[in-house]
This record gives structure tokens, sequence and C-alpha cells, in this order.
């Protein structure tokens, strides 16, 4: 029995296997015209596929990556931000639970400007962390020292992870605008 | 809950039998993981797919639109597109084929856009379907074929060129099956068609591209 047109157009492609390939190829003996069309086709195909790569070099991939790290963000901020900030996490949490524990005594540590030990009054999340936490005066800010905190990776974006205040907000136009003095004078 | 955890054994079959298709297979599964994660919001391993696919994204729409920089916008805009469908792919079908698909969207998007501004010059305005003898062998031949005259970098061209005057429906079909090397049923997903019209495309495409090398061959 002839195989119907599908199956003959899979077989001179190669996409045939097991026992439909077995059958094909048998009717294919006596139809020698069809193995020429498979043996044609298959020249096709590889002349098509070694002058045309299936893959090219990416120009500036680096700038690509960013790109669509950016194109996410535009996007999707609340998803991708809080993704691609995650080494940040570990580092924010740690900070707030210290930032808590300071709150309640930090009214007195401020006072005495002294460092407070990490192991009896402060709680470190992450292993490997120290924390240090010296209380300022008036005159002084108090300082959190983290240490052993894991290093930023290469890869961080910055420009995603800090706030860069814009242009209108940056504006100094009207500290350097000079004042009438005609008008001050009146 | 990541949806590949559930159903990875319904993913997209691959022929065995051969080394091709175990590396096919282990490409497949890493895939999946790195999709897995990615899924649960790990940028890091969508970072990976995106290098893993970048350059055969970049390569067939380049094909398609001829020009570098808009495949380089639009290999950008697919895998944007991708990271936000991402929660819907349920790997029912390889990544690779997923992404061919959604660049054969962002492909024709532009072309229509382009149609806008420009309109007739996607045109298949070479050949129509009814101009090919009904008595064409059903399988393109090389056998005469004028390669042998010319290097391989001027059969690139050549290729490039006849490839240029197809509709891109035909380019298109080419390149998934003859260079990306899908298969018809990868194709008809892609495409959003069924498995005769991916093969009889095929067929006019592979039928336009021979002649076409084949006159401009005996016209030098």
């Amino acid at each position: 029995m002839n195989p119907d047109e599908t199956h003959i157009a899979l077989w001179l492609d190669d996409e045939l296997s097991g026992d439909e390939l077995a059958e094909i190829d048998a009717w294919a003996v006596k139809h020698p015209e069809q193995l020429r069309k498979r043996e044609d086709l298959r020249r096709f195909r590889s002349q098509i596929a070694n002058v045309i790569p299936a893959s090219e070099p990416l120009p500036f991939a680096e700038f690509f990556m960013a790109r669509i790290q950016q194109g996410i963000m535009a996007q999707e901020p609340s998803r991708s931000r809080i993704a691609w900030k995650t080494w940040l996490m570990p580092v924010a949490a740690c900070a707030a639970v210290i930032f808590a524990f300071s709150l309640g005594r930090g009214t007195l540590a401020f006072e005495k400007n002294q460092a407070i030990s990490p192991a009896t009054n402060l709680y470190i999340p992450e292993e490997g962390v120290s924390a240090t936490w010296v209380a300022g005066s008036k005159s002084k800010p108090g300082i959190l020292v983290l240490e052993g905190v894991r290093a930023i990776p290469d890869s961080t974006n910055f420009s995603e992870t800090v706030y860069v205040p814009s242009a209108r907000e940056s504006d100094q136009t009207a500290i350097h605008q000079p004042i009438n003095p005609e008008k001050t004078e009146q | 809950m990541n949806k590949l955890n559930k159903d990875t054994s319904e993913a997209a079959s691959i022929p065995d039998g051969s080394a091709q298709a175990d590396l096919e297979k282990m490409d497949h599964a890493q895939d999946l993981r790195l999709v897995g994660l990615a899924q649960e919001g790990d940028t890091t391993a969508y970072d990976q797919l995106i290098i893993r696919h970048r350059e055969r994204i970049y390569a067939m729409i380049r094909n398609m639109v001829k020009n570098d920089a808009d495949a380089w916008d639009l290999s950008q805009e697919v895998f944007i597109r991708a990271w936000h469908a991402l929660p819907r792919f349920e790997a029912r079908s390889r990544f690779s084929t997923w992404l061919f698909r959604i660049s054969h969207n962002a492909v024709y998007d532009w072309i229509r856009k382009r149609k806008h501004d420009n309109a007739g010059e996607f045109h298949d305005e070479i050949f129509e379907r009814e101009s090919i003898s009904l008595s064409a062998k059903t399988a393109p031949s090389f056998s005469e074929a004028p390669d042998e005259a010319l290097s391989n970098h001027e059969l690139r061209i050549k290729i490039e060129q006849s490839l240029a005057k197809l509709s891109p429906e035909h380019r298109e079909v080419v390149l998934l099956k003859d260079v990306q090397g899908l298969s018809y049923k990868e194709i008809a997903d892609i495409m959003s068609c069924t498995l005769g019209t991916v093969m009889s495309r095929l067929f006019y495409a592979r039928q336009k591209l021979q002649t076409l090398l084949k006159n401009d061959y005996e016209s030098r």
C-alpha cells in the first residue's frame, strides 16, 4: 500500500523513525525516484545550512543584556526590581533588624557614645557577618559597622539601585539666577 | 509554585537514537531547569537562558529582517516579551521553540509596521503559487546546482539575496526548517498553522529558492 503524502513529505525530510520509517523505506526501494528526491533534498538542506549560520555572534552582547534588564524594569518595576536586588535583601534585612534593636537601646547608647557588643545586643540573620553599633552624640551621627557582608557582584547595575535625582530636582539655575537689585531694594 | 515540576514528562518529544539527540535532550533538560528557576524570579537563571539562546534568535531575526540594527532591537524585544510571558510557559514545547514563536510575532509586528511606511516591499512579487509547474519535482534538486562554481561566501550572498526575494512566510519556513533544523510540528506551532500548510509553504519556498538561484547562475 502506498503511503500518504504527509508521510512521504516527512520521510523526504528525515523526520520519521521506528516502524513508520521502516515501512516507507521498504516502499521506497521500489520507487528509486523517491530515493533520489530524498538525496537531492538532503544535499539542498546541507548546502543551505553550510552557508547560512543557525547562530551568529551578537554585537555588543553586554549592552544587549543591560538593555533587556532595563526594558524589563521599565515595564514591570515591582517584580523585576525586587528580583534584581536579591543580593541586597539579606543586607537590608540585617540592617533593618539592627536598626529596630538599636531604636530600643539607641537612646541610652547615643548618650554614652560607646560601641555595643554584637553578641549580646544585635541580631544578625546572615552567618559570618558581625555588626558593631557605635553610638553618636548630639553633634556626631551613630555608626553601624557591618563586617563580613558578601561582596557586591561586578554585574550589579548601580543606576538601578540608587536614587538618582532627576534633572529638574538638581536644577541649580534658581540659585545662580541673578537677583534683580532694583527689586530687592524696593 | 514552579509549573515545570508537575509535567516535565509532557515536554516536547525529541527523537532518540543518536549522540545529537542525547545532546539535545541534555540541552532541553538544562533549559527546563533554568526556566523553573527563572519562573520563581531568579534573574541570574534568566540571564543564562538569554545567553544560551540569544545568538540563534539574533541569527533567525537577522535573516528575516535583513538589517543588523533592527535585528538587534527585535532580539532584545523578544527576550523582554519572553520574561513577561514566562509564568505562562508550561514546557509543552522546547524553550527554544517557544522563543522562536515569540520571535515570529515580534518580526511580523515589525513587518506590519513597516508595510504602513513602505507598502509592497515584502510582497512576493517574483512568483505566485500558480506559476509553479504542476509537474515540478516534489523536492528541489541541486544535482545541477550552480554552487560548484561559487565559493561559500559567494553562495551565501546569493542564497541570502534569493531568500530576501521570498515572502516572509516562505523565507521563515526555509530558515526554520533548513537552517534551524526544526521539525514540521515545531514550525506549525511557531507559525500558528497546520502541518499541511507548513509542508505546502516549504515545498513552494524551496522551489522558488532553487529557481532563483538557477536563474542567477544562468544570467552570469
